[in-house]
């Protein structure tokens, strides 16, 4: 189901091994740690990812003992495996290639695409800094690594067409948005929080 | 603070012409359309679905994030080869009239070949930060791609399709 081939790796369709059958329905997350995906299933080994093995088992069990206390399987691999390697692109494939329950049926919204992305120019001062905090509070909303980088493949080359970005007054750009915002189920809780840390960034204070 | 007045919990993974884009006589054209370029072999529904939708100028970003959606069974994993998309990104972009056509041009080949959009805008954004990392600037090629100097023993089939249809073409000619 999350096969993965590796990258670099060269198989031949003809002589590929079937595909790692999950232990439970493929159309919910499962309900024991020990049914969740694994390295193995992605047909990658650790030292693709320039990790120990130890520890990337580790990323999966403790990704999969959250999402059994709050649901949210597909980010929290992403941030479990992003403490132990350093090869985000792969971390990126893994998680995009997790199976739908990994991370609900929501899609990204374009007004918590700019109010994020503002928030990430009004706090960070390089390139990369801006991508990270983009791709850190997207993900905790439920984007997938895959959405982000779509997007910012697009941005570096075309840049803002709107204008928004540069013509906002608010560190959310929410001078530039309509009064009725729409976001998504899992872009409120991250809406609600980054709003309080604009509040205190304009007020003075704030550790953004 | 503005409140959020509309949140959609309801949506399920399903294409969305509002999302995309498109009208909705486009939305059902290009369905039809990607089905029936598809035909018999399902693991080229994501490639024809996409390129249906470029067709009816769908909004680029909502594009890449509808497709990257559809289940596995609609790329065929058939996996990546890292020597492939070298070779294809250099003959995409050499000469090209531009950056975007360049971007679409790659897109569209590597697609074909089975990779996802989320694949493929991982190569590229990870290997062009590499570049300006190291090399202090995105590189563009200024030669043509010398398709003898890559090894492409034992790669899928699909992906050998890819470098056979283009290894003799130059697509801004």
């Amino acid at each position: 189901m999350f096969k993965f081939l590796g990258f670099g790796k060269r198989k031949e369709t003809q002589a590929a091994e079937p595909p790692a059958q999950p232990p439970s329905s493929p159309d919910q997350m499962p309900s024991e740690v020990s049914q969740f995906p694994k390295i193995g299933d992605f047909e990658m080994t650790a030292s693709d990812l320039f990790a120990e093995e130890s520890a990337i088992e580790q990323a999966f069990q403790a990704a999969a003992t959250q999402a059994l206390q709050n649901g949210l399987y597909g980010q929290a691999l992403f941030f479990e495996l992003v403490k132990v390697t350093s090869h985000e692109q792969l971390v990126d494939e893994i998680v995009d290639n997790l199976p739908e329950w990994a991370f609900g049926t929501d899609r990204p919204s374009e007004h918590f695409r700019l109010i994020v992305h503002a928030w990430a120019k009004s706090t960070t001062s390089d390139p990369i800094g801006e991508y990270m905090c983009f791709k850190q509070n997207t993900l905790m909303a439920g984007w997938r690594p895959g959405d982000v980088n779509a997007y910012w493949v697009l941005y570096n080359l075309l840049g803002d067409p709107t204008g928004s970005l540069e013509k906002r007054k608010h560190p959310l750009a929410l001078d530039q948005l309509p009064g009725d915002i729409a976001l998504r189920k899992g872009e409120v809780p991250i809406y609600n929080y980054l709003h309080g840390q604009a509040e205190a960034l304009m007020s003075g204070g704030g550790n953004a | 603070m503005p409140k959020p007045s509309k949140t959609d919990t309801s949506m399920k993974i399903t294409l969305d012409p509002n999302f995309l884009g498109v009208t909705a006589k486009d939305f059902a054209s290009a369905i039809m359309l990607g089905q029936k370029a598809t035909g018999s072999d399902p693991s080229t529904f994501g490639y024809h679905l996409w390129l249906k939708f470029f067709e009816a100028d769908a909004e680029l970003w909502a594009l890449d994030v509808s497709i990257d959606r559809l289940p596995p069974t609609a790329f065929g994993e058939v996996g990546t080869h890292i020597g492939v998309a070298r070779a294809v990104k250099h003959w995409a972009y050499y000469q090209a009239p531009s950056e975007l056509v360049a971007l679409i041009t790659f897109k569209k080949m590597m697609l074909k070949a089975g990779w996802k959009p989320s694949t493929i805008n991982g190569y590229l954004h990870y290997g062009e930060r590499m570049e300006k990392k190291v090399l202090g600037k995105v590189m563009r090629p200024t030669e043509p791609v010398d398709f003898n100097g890559f090894d492409f023993s034992g790669i899928p089939a699909r992906h050998q399709s890819v470098i056979d249809e283009i290894r003799h073409t130059a697509p801004y000619s």
